[in-house]
C-alpha cells in the first residue's frame, strides 16, 4: 500500500514531536506535595528538573521518597520502591 | 505131546497168527504211531523252543525296557537340571535387570521428590518475602505519620547524592 508522500511527512513530524514532547515530560511523583527545602535538594542533584516544566503527581502508595520520571527513564527513591529492591535482592539471593 | 494137550497144528497156527499179527501190527499201527508220537514230540520240542526264545525275549524286552527307562529317566534328569539352569539364569538376570529398573525408577522419583521439595521450598520462601514485604509496606502505610514520611522524605533526598540510585 502507497502511502501520500504529505501524509508520510506529517506524520513522521508529528511523532517525532510527540517523541520529543514525551522526552522532556518529567513527571515527580511524591506521597504528599514536596516543599521548597526538598525540591531545593532535588534540584541540586538532578539539575535538569530546574527548567523544565514538572507535573506533580500525589500517590499514597510511595509512603515516602520520590518517583522521577524523565521521559522514558525512572529514578525512584521512594520508600516504595526500595522495599521493592529489597524484595527482588533477597529474591535473588535465595536463586 | 497129544497126551499134554498141545496139539501141534494149533500152535503152528497160533505161530503163524501171532506171526502174522506182529507183522500187520508192527507195520500199519506200531509204526504210525510212533511216527505220530515223533512227530508229537518233536512239535511239543519246538513249542518248547519257542516258548523259551519268547521268554528269552521277553526278559529281554524287559530288560531293553528298563534300560531305556533309566536313560529316558537319565536323559529327563539332564534336560530337568539344564532347564532349571537356564530358569535361574533367566530368573536372574529378570531379578538383576528389575533390581536396576526399581534403582533408576528410585533414583528418578527421588530426584523427582528432591525437586519438588526444591521448588516447593523455593515457592515458600518467595511466599514469605511477598508477605514480609508486603507487611511491612502495610505497616508504613498504616503507621507512619505525615510528619514521619517528611522525615524519611528528607533522609532520602540527603543521601540521594551518595547513594546508588536504581534507575530503569
Amino acid at each position: 500500500m502507497r502511502i501520500n508522500p504529505f501524509i508520510k511527512e506529517n506524520l513522521k513530524k508529528y511523532l517525532d514531536e510527540s517523541l520529543k514532547n514525551e522526552k522532556d515530560k518529567i513527571t515527580l511523583i511524591s506521597a504528599y506535595a514536596l516543599n521548597n527545602n526538598e525540591l531545593t535538594l532535588l534540584y541540586q542533584y538532578v539539575p535538569r528538573l530546574k527548567n523544565s516544566q514538572i507535573n506533580f503527581e500525589i500517590n499514597k502508595k510511595v509512603i515516602a521518597g520520590v518517583i522521577i520520571k524523565i521521559g522514558s527513564k525512572v529514578i525512584d527513591i521512594s520508600l516504595q520502591g526500595q522495599l521493592n529492591n529489597l524484595k527482588d535482592h533477597i529474591h535473588e539471593i535465595d536463586r | 505131546m497129544d497126551q499134554l494137550g498141545i496139539d501141534i497144528r494149533q500152535l503152528v497156527a497160533q505161530l503163524i497168527n501171532f506171526v502174522l499179527f506182529f507183522i500187520i501190527f508192527k507195520k500199519f499201527i506200531a509204526t504210525p504211531f510212533q511216527s505220530f508220537l515223533n512227530e508229537e514230540r518233536r512239535k511239543e520240542k519246538e513249542r518248547q523252543d519257542i516258548l523259551e526264545k519268547l521268554k528269552k525275549d521277553e526278559e529281554n524286552a524287559a530288560a531293553d525296557k528298563i534300560r531305556m527307562k533309566e536313560v529316558a529317566k537319565k536323559e529327563f534328569e539332564k534336560v530337568l537340571q539344564e532347564a532349571k539352569k537356564e530358569a535361574d539364569e533367566i530368573k536372574n538376570e529378570l531379578i538383576i535387570e528389575a533390581k536396576k529398573e526399581a534403582d533408576e525408577i528410585k533414583i528418578r522419583a527421588k530426584k523427582q521428590v528432591e525437586e519438588e521439595r526444591d521448588k516447593l521450598n523455593q515457592a515458600v520462601k518467595d511466599k514469605m518475602v511477598d508477605l514480609s514485604i508486603a507487611i511491612v509496606d502495610k505497616a508504613f502505610k498504616d503507621f507512619l505519620d505525615g510528619e514521619t514520611k517528611k522525615k524519611i522524605t528528607q533522609h532520602i533526598l540527603n543521601n540521594f547524592g551518595k547513594k546508588v540510585v536504581y534507575e530503569n
